[in-house]
C-alpha cells in the first residue's frame, strides 16, 4: 500500500508537462543512440551532461536515465536488418534476427524486439520498486570468488550456445581470451603485448573487433555476390508477429526478463552477458535446438528482453547503494551529485521525489518507446530497399565514425579492419566469430576477479569452493560440463551400435582394433 | 549524380573548407576564436569528470570561446596526457592533468619502459581543485579510530588487506606512504577504481578501503555504512570536523588527487598567459563555486607559476619513493 502511494506520487512529479517532454527527448535520443552502431548510450548521456546542471533533479535524471533504458531498444535494429549489432549488447540479436530478416521476416523481428523490450523493461522497474533494496545487498555479496565462478559459468555457456561444432565455438572463445589479455595488468601494472603503444595500454578495443567481425566481415561477405533482392512492398500484417510467433516468443521474453534483471544487478558487463545466458536458455529449452542460428523468433525475443531488463537492474547498485557499476550510470550519478542529490541507501528517504518520480518516469517511457518504435518499423525495413551499392558504403561509414567516436583513436579503426578481415576469412571457414566478442568480454574480468579472489586467500583455490554463491555457481557449470560429456558419448556409442548392427565397421571401432 | 547528391557533396566540401580556414585564422593573435577542447583523461562520470565538466560549463563567459570536454581514457591516465603533450601547441587543446603526470612517465622509467610523455612536455596554466581521501572501514568493524587499526596492524603484520585503486594507481602509492610512515604491514588488494573499492569495503571482502572525500563517502556515510578513521589532507575538512587528519595523528603523510589544466609545451607565451588569466576568473566564477560545493569538491586554486614550482617539488619527492617501492 506503501509503495502504491509513493508510486503515485511519483506519477504526480513525472507527469508534468515538463517531464514527459523531457522523458520522450531522452528516450528519443536513446533510440538514436542504439541505432547507430558504435555511439552507446554513454555518448548519449554525456553529450546531454551538460544541459543538465541548469534543471531540475528529477528531470535531468528522467532524461539521462531515458538514453540509457532507450538506447537497449535501438540496438537490436541494425542486428537484424544488416547483422551489425548496434549495441555491444545486440551482438546476440544479429544470430537469429539477421536470418529472420534475410527469409523476409525483419518485420515480426523488429516488432518482437520493441514487445519484449517493453514487457522485460516494464518488469524490470517493477523488479528495480519492489526489490531494490533486498537486491542491493545480494550485489555486495559479489566479491571476487563469486565473481570468477560467474565468469566460469558464463564461458561454459557461451560454449554450448554456439550454433555449430563445440570444438570451433572453444576455440573461438580461446582466441577471444587471448586478445583480452593484451593491455595493462590491472593488478601488477605490468603491459602485456602492447609493444610499447600507450592506445593499447588498455586492451584492444572490444567494440572495434565486433565492428569488425559483424559488420565490415559482412559487407566482405557480401559484395562476393550480386544479390538482387526481391522487395516485398511489406504489408502491415507482414509486419506483425503472427499468432504462432507470441505463443513462442512469450516464454523467452518472460525468462529473459529474469535473467536480465537479476545478472543486471552484478558489477561488469550485466547487459551482454545478459544475452547470451538468455540465449543459452532458450536454446537449452527448445524442442528445436539445432534451428538456433537459422532464424528462430525465440532466439530474438529472449536476448532482447534481457538486455533491457538489465537496465533495470544495474540501475539498483546505483540507486541503492550509491555505487555505479558501469560508466553510464556513473554518469547519471554525477547528474545527481551535481543537484546536491546522492544515490545511496538514503535516496529513498532524502529525495523521495527523485526515487519514485524517476521510477513512475520508467514506466511511462518504456510505454514513448514501444509507441516510438512499432511505427518505427515499417520505416527501417525500407533500409533493405537500398540498393547495395549505396547500403554498403553507408554502412562502413557508420562503422568508421562509430567507432572512431568512442576513444577518438585511429589504432582501433585499424583493429576493426583487421577484424574485418579476419571475420570475413573466419565465416569461409564456417567458424562462428561471437565467441570471440563475447569471450573478450568476459576475460578480462575472470582474470581479476581469480586473482583478486587468490589475494584475499594467500593463494589457496579452497576459497572458491568454500563460498556458497562460488560454490553454487561452479557446480552448476561442473554439472553442464558433465552432462554434455555424457551427451557426446551417449551419441558415439549410439552411432557405434547402429554401424555395427549394419555390419560395417566404423570409425571407431576400426581405430580401436588398431590398437 | 543526382542533383541532390551533388549539392551534398557541395555542401561537404564548403564545411571542410570553412574548417580548415578558422584552423588557420587560429594561428593569429585573438587567442582564443574556436571552441577549446579539454581533454579528461578518464571515462565519463569518473572523479575527473566531476571537476571537469563544471569548470568547461563555465569557460565561456571568461574565455569568450565554449570549452569542450571529450574523455580519452586509457592507461590510468596515460592516453589522454600522451594525446595532449603530442597535439598542437596553439592553446586550443588542454589536458585535464592530474597527479598521474608525476607518477606514470616515473614508473615507466623505473620498469624500463618507454615513457607515454615526459614532465617536460607540459605547461601548467594552473590549479582548479585538490581532492583528498579518507580511509574507511566498514561500519561493523572493530576499528573506531585508526589508531586501533595501526595497532592491531602492527601485532598482526601481512594480516589485514587494503584496497586500492589499481597497481601504480596515485593510490597505490598513497598506502604505501601511509604503511612506511606507520610502519605496519597490510597486503594489497588492487582493484579498478573507486567504485570496486567501496563494494570491497562494504561487502568485507577487505579490512579497510579509502573513498574520495568527501564526495564519494557521504552517502555511505550518511547512511552509516561507513566509518572514516582519517583525512589525508593538510587540514580537517568543514564536511567531517571530527575526522582528524593523518598529521594529527603523528603521521606525516598529506596525499590529494590535483586537478591542473596543462597545455602542450611550445604554446605561446602569450596564449598561455591569456589562457592563466581565464582560467582564474572562472576558478572564482559564482556557478562554478556552487556546482563545486554541490559536489563536495574544493576549489584550491594555484597560479600556473606557483603551480611549476610546485610540481618540480612533488615530482622529485615522489621520484624518491617510487625508486624505493619499484627497485626493491
Amino acid at each position: 500500500m506503501d509503495t502504491l502511494q509513493s508510486l503515485l506520487y511519483g506519477f504526480s512529479v513525472s507527469l508534468t508537462p515538463a517531464n514527459l517532454l523531457y522523458c520522450a527527448l531522452g528516450v528519443v535520443l536513446g533510440t538514436i543512440v542504439g541505432v547507430l552502431p558504435g555511439i552507446g548510450p554513454l555518448g548519449g548521456i554525456t553529450i546531454l551532461l551538460p544541459i543538465t546542471f541548469g534543471m531540475e533533479p528529477v528531470s535531468a535524471i528522467i532524461m539521462l536515465a531515458g538514453i540509457y533504458y532507450g538506447a537497449m531498444y535501438g540496438g537490436s535494429t541494425t542486428s537484424i536488418l544488416v547483422n551489425i549489432p548496434g549495441e555491444a549488447a545486440s551482438v546476440v540479436t544479429c544470430f537469429d534476427g539477421y536470418q529472420m530478416a534475410r527469409q523476409g521476416r525483419a518485420g515480426p523481428a523488429l516488432s518482437i524486439a520493441a514487445a519484449g523490450s517493453y514487457i522485460a523493461g516494464t518488469l524490470s522497474v517493477l523488479g528495480l520498486m519492489l526489490l531494490a533494496p533486498m537486491l542491493a545487498r545480494l550485489a555486495l555479496k559479489f566479491g571476487p570468488p563469486e565473481q570468477f565462478s560467474l565468469m566460469v559459468l558464463g564461458l561454459v555457456i557461451l560454449a554450448y550456445m554456439g550454433t555449430g561444432s563445440v570444438l570451433k565455438a572453444l576455440m573461438m572463445i580461446v582466441l577471444g581470451l587471448t586478445l583480452a589479455m593484451v593491455g595493462i595488468d590491472h593488478l601488477s601494472g605490468f603491459a602485456r603485448f602492447t609493444h610499447g603503444r600507450a592506445d593499447l595500454g588498455d586492451g584492444v578495443s572490444f567494440l572495434a573487433v565486433a565492428m569488425g567481425l559483424f559488420g565490415v566481415a559482412e559487407i566482405l561477405v557480401n559484395i562476393e555476390k550480386t544479390v538482387v533482392r526481391e522487395v516485398i512492398k511489406p504489408k502491415l500484417s507482414a509486419l506483425l508477429p503472427t499468432r504462432e510467433d507470441w505463443k513462442r516468443s512469450i516464454g523467452p521474453i518472460l525468462r529473459g526478463s529474469g535473467v536480465g534483471f537479476l545478472i543486471g544487478i552484478l558489477p561488469g558487463a550485466a547487459h551482454i552477458i545478459s544475452t547470451f545466458v538468455s540465449y543459452a536458455i532458450e536454446k537449452r529449452l527448445s524442442r528445436h535446438p539445432e534451428e538456433f542460428g537459422t532464424g528462430r523468433i525465440e532466439g530474438v525475443a529472449g536476448p532482447e528482453a534481457a538486455n533491457n531488463a538489465a537496465t533495470g537492474g544495474a540501475m539498483i547498485p546505483f540507486l541503492a547503494l550509491g555505487i555505479p557499476s558501469a560508466p553510464a550510470t556513473a554518469t547519471m550519478m554525477v547528474a545527481l551529485l551535481i543537484h546536491g542529490v546522492k544515490p545511496g541507501p538514503m535516496l529513498m528517504e532524502q529525495h523521495p521525489q527523485v526515487f519514485w518520480g524517476l521510477i513512475a518516469s520508467m514506466y511511462i517511457g518504456n510505454v514513448m518507446l514501444l509507441i516510438l518504435n512499432l511505427p518505427l518499423v515499417g520505416l527501417f525495413i525500407n533500409l533493405l530497399r537500398v540498393p547495395q551499392h549505396f547500403l554498403f558504403p553507408g554502412i562502413l561509414l557508420v562503422c568508421f565514425v562509430g567507432v572512431y567516436s568512442v576513444n577518438l583513436s585511429g589504432t582501433d579503426l585499424w583493429i576493426m579492419a583487421i577484424a574485418g578481415v579476419a571475420g570475413y576469412l573466419l565465416r569461409k571457414a564456417a567458424f562462428d566469430p561471437a565467441p570471440i566478442v563475447l569471450a573478450m568480454v568476459l576475460g578480462p574480468m575472470m582474470e581479476q576477479a581469480l586473482r583478486q579472489g587468490l589475494m584475499m586467500s594467500r593463494g589457496e583455490f579452497g576459497i572458491f569452493l568454500s563460498r556458497p554463491i562460488s560454490a553454487t555457481m561452479l557446480a552448476v557449470a561442473g554439472l553442464l560440463l558433465v552432462g554434455h560429456l555424457v551427451s557426446v558419448i551417449r551419441r558415439a556409442h549410439a552411432r557405434r551400435g547402429t554401424t555395427r548392427a549394419e555390419g560395417m565397421p566404423s570409425v571407431f571401432v576400426a581405430k580401436g582394433g588398431g590398437k | 549524380m543526382s542533383r541532390p547528391t551533388r549539392s551534398l557533396v557541395g555542401m561537404i566540401l564548403a564545411l571542410t573548407v570553412a574548417v580548415g580556414e578558422s584552423m588557420l585564422v587560429a594561428e593569429g593573435a585573438d587567442f582564443p576564436t574556436k571552441p577549446i577542447t579539454l581533454v579528461v583523461p578518464f571515462p565519463p562520470g569518473g572523479g575527473t569528470d566531476t571537476v571537469g565538466r563544471p569548470l568547461a560549463s563555465v569557460a565561456h563567459q571568461h574565455l569568450g570561446q565554449p570549452m569542450v570536454v571529450i574523455n580519452k581514457a586509457g592507461g590510468s591516465g596515460a592516453v589522454g596526457a600522451q594525446f595532449v603533450a603530442n597535439s598542437r601547441p596553439d592553446g586550443y587543446t588542454i589536458l585535464h592533468g592530474l597527479n598521474a603526470l608525476t607518477e606514470l612517465p616515473q614508473v615507466d622509467e623505473l620498469l624500463g619502459r618507454k615513457p607515454a610523455f615526459r614532465k617536460e612536455q607540459f605547461i601548467p596554466i594552473g590549479q582548479v581543485a585538490v581532492t583528498p581521501f579518507a580511509m574507511m572501514v566498514n561500519v561493523e568493524s572493530r576499528w573506531k579510530t585508526f589508531q586501533e587499526f595501526v595497532a592491531e596492524a602492527k601485532q598482526k603484520p601481512d594480516e589485514f588487506q587494503y584496497a586500492s585503486a589499481g597497481v601504480y594507481s596515485t593510490t597505490h602509492f598513497m598506502w604505501e606512504k601511509i604503511l612506511r610512515a606507520t610502519g605496519i604491514r597490510v597486503r594489497h588488494m588492487p582493484t579498478t577504481g573507486g567504485g570496486p573499492i567501496m563494494v570491497a569495503v562494504l561487502g568485507n571482502h577487505v579490512d579497510i578501503g579509502h573513498c574520495v572525500a568527501p564526495a564519494v563517502c557521504a552517502p555511505q556515510v550518511e547512511a552509516r555504512k561507513v566509518r572514516l578513521l582519517a583525512i589525508t589532507s593538510e587540514t580537517r575538512l568543514p564536511t567531517y570536523p571530527d575526522v582528524p587528519t593523518l598529521k594529527e595523528l603523528g603521521y606525516d603523510v598529506t596525499h590529494s588527487i590535483w586537478h591542473t589544466l596543462m597545455v602542450p609545451a611550445g604554446t605561446p607565451p602569450d596564449v598561455v598567459a591569456r589562457l592563466r588569466q581565464g582560467l582564474k576568473g572562472m576558478v572564482e566564477d559564482e556557478a562554478f563555486k556552487s556546482l563545486m560545493t554541490k559536489l563536495g569538491e574544493r576549489i584550491q586554486y594555484m597560479s600556473g607559476e606557483n603551480f611549476e614550482k610546485y610540481w618540480d617539488e612533488e615530482y622529485r619527492t615522489m621520484g624518491t619513493l617510487l625508486r624505493q617501492l619499484i627497485k626493491k
